[in-house]
């Protein structure tokens, strides 16, 4: 039986201190361990069909944990204008590294992360923390025509792209 | 599903790549393409609305879950706070307390005496006592009297 929101949420603050604890000690820094425990969660939940194939979920996500730890420390993230330029060389076409990827929302979550940070900041607001449109433009002091503009664009974009991952794939 | 629907949902796509949608209409959007036996030109869609609405319902969870971390660390932060002052006040009235010399040994407030280990504080038992006391002492004079007049004699 797959998973509800409450049950994921009962699961989520039973590891979360020892899963901060993993990722803390691998980044050594607690913001990028933060950031991977939410990814970790993130892919729980994603992947909740599959959990009953885990013997001990805690443990796989404790390696999830450990394993996306060592990733950021290795790649830690670019600068902002390595990636507007990723952004821009992702139009042209699809990084290698997406087609790796096993999950469609891994693929996905990583077409955003590939947008220009403004772009990607806006996307996250409005589709995933469910701003409105005016929210935005409050609290990012930008523009609502901005706001508008840019949300079009990144959503046109990751359209793109998933478009040529899906056509491969 | 109809014409007037799928008509609906087409102006909505293009409402949401234009960045035109509002929260309401883009829940619609998620609710639609969460349904099985999708029309062949939009399942191209659904992967990203799924992600979209998995991906906000498991944020809205965690993003919870840290501000309730938060705010309990905020919680022991001033607890810890409090009690620190609360234990330098408790130190400084006990010291406040064995420092401050006694103004008078006799602090006891009102009169009493002592009878056989007994602690009197009714004044007419006392009085009782006195009087027996000194009836005690009356015959003890008249012996010394006689002893005087003997001697004189």
């Amino acid at each position: 039986m797959s998973m509800d929101i409450a049950e994921y949420k009962r699961i989520v603050v039973a590891f979360r201190s020892s899963l901060l604890a993993v990722a803390r000690h691998i980044t050594g820094n607690t913001q990028d361990a933060e950031d991977v425990v939410q990814d970790v969660c993130l892919k729980m939940w994603h992947q909740r069909d599959r959990f009953e194939q885990y013997e001990n979920v805690e443990a796989y996500c404790v390696t999830m944990a450990r394993n996306m730890s060592i990733d950021r420390i290795r790649s830690r993230r670019p600068s902002v204008g390595e990636s507007v330029l990723l952004g821009q060389e992702a139009e042209e076409r699809l990084p290698d590294s997406l087609l790796e990827e096993k999950d469609d929302s891994d693929t996905i979550r990583n077409i955003i992360r590939m947008l220009p940070p403004l772009q990607q900041r806006i996307l996250q607001m409005k589709d995933i923390e469910g701003y409105e449109t005016d929210e935005i433009t409050r609290i990012t002091g930008i523009a609502p025509e901005a706001v508008r503009n840019n949300l079009s664009r990144a959503r046109k974009r990751v359209r793109e792209l998933c478009r040529i991952y899906f056509q491969i794939k | 599903m109809n014409n007037n629907m799928l008509t609906d949902i087409h102006r909505l796509i293009e409402k949401y790549f234009e960045g035109q949608t509002s929260s309401g209409e883009e829940k619609m959007l998620r609710d639609y393409f969460a349904q099985p036996g999708l029309p062949d030109d939009l399942k191209e869609y659904a992967p990203l609305f799924r992600f979209l609405d998995n991906e906000s319902k498991a944020i809205a969870v965690l993003n919870g879950i840290r501000l309730d971390d938060e705010a309990a660390v905020r919680w022991r932060q001033s607890l810890r706070k409090y009690g620190t002052i609360a234990a330098v006040a408790a130190s400084l009235f006990i010291a406040l307390i064995l420092l401050t010399p006694e103004t008078s040994s006799t602090s006891q407030k009102g009169n009493y005496v002592w009878v056989d280990g007994q602690r009197i504080t009714d004044p007419r038992t006392v009085r009782e006592y006195a009087e027996l006391s000194f009836d005690k002492v009356q015959p003890e004079n008249d012996i010394i009297a006689d002893q005087l007049r003997a001697f004189s004699e």
